[in-house]
């Protein structure tokens, strides 16, 4: 198919270099040559034995002047209209309106065929079928192999173009395959008839006139979906359009036009019932092609957003698809991981939080645990205020009265007024040890000498309750080094004296010793306090480390849970027993030794 | 006996307290002994001296009201002024109860605190002066006969020697001559010295008041 396009170029080429040669139109001479472009849609051969009449015709009428006609197929054609190596053109309807638009052809007369009634109506397309063959409307084409002449073929594939558009079925998509077979179109009916394709797109009446030669049997093939127009004699599955013009172009002389134009309408009837008439309206042309959007409208397919979505639109949905898909998995991982990590962010932030608020209600809880206890201390506290307040009365007003008396020997004068001294001290610091111990404040881990911490706690505890008889035995000589808090240390075991002395309060024997023991041992401290008070229920030992458990009327039930939970907190342990040999309780707690815990 | 004689006993477990204490008395001019502990001041009191005590009533192993008991058990009537850090009114009652002399709160006005001293030094003092007639009293009549105590005791009561000879079943004789010889033992002239006397005697047993 290729290769015989080639051959009928070269041939166009050969006619065209042929064309040099010929003297011009403003050529020499009495005589002057006209040339006449033919769209040799048969082949070039046809050209001069279909057209023969009407050069005669032209001759006999028109002194003077040599009219030769040249063949050309479409592109050729255009080609020796731009290159003005043509005066006249005849050529199908679909070509003259495109030179119209391009080249400035007009009409100057219509073939009047013996198919049509009307000029106006005297070419369409048929689709031919063979006969057998399964399809009958023009919607059953999608999917076949369908011939036709060339894209710039009007009756040979522009009209049925718009039809199948029509019928829903786009030609350059729908069909499982279009083949353009160029010129002479007859091989596109032996194609079908051959099975070599399912339908073939040729221009009206040209299977009759196979028929009639008898180039092809009659009832082989049918056309598809034939539309009955009245007056046109040959089948169509199209509408009809007008038929091919005799067309000047802008550069052929007004003159020549006027007298070719006469001879044409002139002309009598072939025998075979062809003649000219006045140019008919190639509007419906224009239509057709805006619709196709072919020939001067062939800019709308540039990548028109319509005609680029048609032709790829597969593609574009498949990589829209593609887009979307990606995209979806793009944002769905992008707010997993970001979901992920708010999440994430979020726990840690919640521990945080959770870890700093446990520490500001352990901080709290404590703080409200020592004023508890100061509370409970309130009046001991007081009483110990009292002494050194007391005593400073004392050593002033006998100052006075010495003075008073005249007794002015200096060394009980100096020794009233240092004893003063000695007593406000005494009181500045009981206040700072209060205060101290009352403060809110965040614990500070240090290494510190528990003995001594230790020391410091009971010496606290029994200038608070003087009747309270507190036996220490530190049992170690060397210091006893923990990470620890002092405060806490020393609010634990306050507790605890506290605690014994309430029990032993209650037993009604308030001097009895409360014995502290300290004993190093291999990894721990452990400090023990021994009381011999009322002693505690079977079942109040279950209870005993439970927050707002108490035993006693003005007790909290902070002291034990809140001590439990400082030594535990220290890495140590807190616990109770009932004594073997008393009624009272044996309560110890154990810190671990400094040096053993990863050399802090 | 006078002021001078008299002795104040300190005792209070806390030492600046004790040393204040005694610093105040003795720029009053009083003589002043101080104890750490109840133990302490039973263990050196000879229970004669005149004076008063001055008590914290917060103290550990002893509390001043126990020292107070104890004190009382024994017979000696030594005032005692209590010190007390809070003003507890069950503590002050049972003191009063038991024969303190006076309560006061710490910190106490100074003067407050050596009028009740100089009070209770004047009633320690008039107590060893009734013990002292007291005692002198009780020899006297010690040299009686058993029949002579009786005589003196209705001649004490007023009554004549008819009703004493009656009540006695003896003679009116007989109650002539108890009667001379118990004045003359006793060194009195009439039945309201007798009186006095018996009456001085009685005075110096404990728990008479």
């Amino acid at each position: 198919m290729f290769l015989l396009r080639q051959i009928f170029r070269i041939g166009a080429l050969l006619m065209g270099l042929g064309l040099l040669l010929h003297p011009s139109l403003a050529g020499t001479g009495n005589t002057v040559t006209v040339r006449i472009g033919v769209l040799a849609y048969k082949g070039a051969e046809a050209v001069q034995e279909d057209w023969s009449h009407v050069r005669d015709w032209l001759e006999a009428g028109i002194p003077d002047h040599r009219f030769i006609l040249l063949g050309f197929d479409q592109a050729g054609l255009t080609r020796a209209v731009q290159e003005h190596s043509v005066d006249f053109v005849i050529t199908n309807s679909g070509h003259y309106v495109a030179l119209e638009n391009s080249d400035g052809a007009s009409r100057i007369a219509t073939i009047e065929s013996p198919w049509a009634l009307s000029p106006r109506q005297s070419i369409g397309s048929a689709i031919v079928v063979r006969k057998d063959a399964r399809l009958h409307t023009l919607a059953d084409l999608a999917g076949k192999h369908v011939l036709a002449v060339g894209p710039e073929a009007f009756g040979g594939y522009q009209i049925a173009a718009r039809e199948l558009l029509q019928a829903g079925v786009d030609p350059e998509h729908d069909l499982a395959s279009l083949q353009f077979t160029g010129f002479p179109v007859q091989k596109i009916v032996h194609a079908v008839r051959a099975g070599r394709a399912d339908a073939g797109i040729i221009r009206t009446c040209l299977l009759e006139q196979m028929i009639s030669s008898g180039e092809i049997g009659a009832g082989e093939l049918r056309v598809l979906a034939p539309i009955d127009t009245r007056g046109f004699r040959c089948q169509t599955s199209s509408r009809l359009y007008p038929d091919w013009p005799f067309a000047a172009l802008r550069h052929t002389p007004m003159e020549l036009s006027k007298r070719v134009a006469m001879a044409l309408l002139a002309m009598p009837r072939t025998a075979d019932g062809y003649s000219w008439t006045i140019p008919s309206d190639y509007q419906v042309v224009g239509e057709l092609f805006r619709e196709l959007r072919i020939g001067p409208y062939a800019y709308l397919r540039l990548w028109t957003f319509e005609g680029v979505l048609r032709r790829y639109w597969g593609w574009m949905l498949l990589i829209l698809a593609l887009l979307v898909v990606w995209a979806v998995h793009t944002v769905r991982v992008e707010h997993l991981v970001s979901q992920r990590t708010r999440a994430l962010r979020d726990a840690q932030e919640e521990q945080r939080r959770m870890a700093e608020e446990a520490r500001m209600r352990q901080a709290t809880l404590d703080h409200t645990a020592r004023l508890a206890i100061l509370g409970e201390m309130a009046s001991a506290i007081a009483h110990e205020l009292n002494q050194p307040l007391a005593a400073i009365r004392n050593f002033a007003r006998g100052i006075q009265r010495r003075i008073a008396a005249g007794r002015l020997e200096p060394a009980p004068l100096l020794e009233g007024s240092g004893e003063i001294v000695a007593q406000s001290e005494r009181a500045a610091s009981i206040i700072r040890n209060i205060r101290a111990f009352a403060q809110k404040r965040t614990a500070e881990q240090k290494s510190v000498d528990l003995i001594a911490v230790l020391g410091e706690a009971i010496a606290l505890f029994t200038g608070a309750h003087p009747q309270a008889r507190v036996i220490w035995q530190p049992g170690a000589a060397q210091p006893a080094r923990v990470m620890a808090d002092p405060v806490k240390i020393q609010q634990v075991m306050l507790n605890l004296l506290k605690n014994a002395l309430d029990a032993q309060q209650t037993a009604g024997h308030a001097q009895e010793p409360i014995e502290v023991r300290f004993r190093a041992e291999a990894g721990s401290c452990l400090v023990t306090v021994r009381d011999s008070g009322c002693g505690l229920e079977p079942e109040q030992f279950a209870h005993l480390f439970e927050p707002f458990f108490t035993t006693k009327a003005e007790g909290l039930g902070l002291g034990l849970s809140l001590s439990k939970g400082i030594i535990e907190s220290l890495g140590g342990t807190l616990s109770a027993a009932a004594n073997d040999d008393n009624a009272g309780l044996t309560v110890w707690f154990s810190l671990p030794r400094e040096e053993l815990q990863g050399g802090i | 006996m006078n002021e001078r004689d008299a002795v104040l006993f300190v005792v209070d477990d806390d030492a600046a307290m004790r040393r204040s204490l005694a610093y105040l008395f003795d720029s009053a001019g009083w003589r002043v002994a101080s104890f750490e502990s109840a133990h302490d001041f039973l263990d050196r009191y000879d229970g004669h001296m005149p004076g008063c005590l001055v008590l914290d009533v917060r103290m550990p192993l002893m509390s001043g009201l126990e020292l107070q008991q104890t004190l009382k058990d024994r017979g000696v009537r030594l005032p005692i002024i209590f010190l007390t850090g809070h003003g507890d009114l069950a503590m002050a009652v049972q003191a009063m109860k038991t024969g303190a002399c006076d309560f006061l709160e710490k910190p106490c006005k100074d003067q407050a605190l050596l009028d009740a001293v100089t009070r209770a030094v004047q009633r320690s003092i008039e107590d060893c002066r009734i013990s002292t007639q007291s005692r002198a009293a009780q020899t006297a009549l010690a040299a009686l006969t058993a029949r002579e105590r009786e005589v003196a005791e209705l001649m004490a009561a007023g009554k004549p020697n008819k009703i004493i000879a009656r009540e006695l079943a003896i003679s009116d004789k007989t109650v002539q001559v108890h009667r001379h010889n118990t004045m003359e033992k006793l060194g009195v002239h009439s039945a309201a010295e007798i009186a006095h006397l018996l009456m001085e005697a009685k005075a110096g047993h404990p728990g008479s008041h």
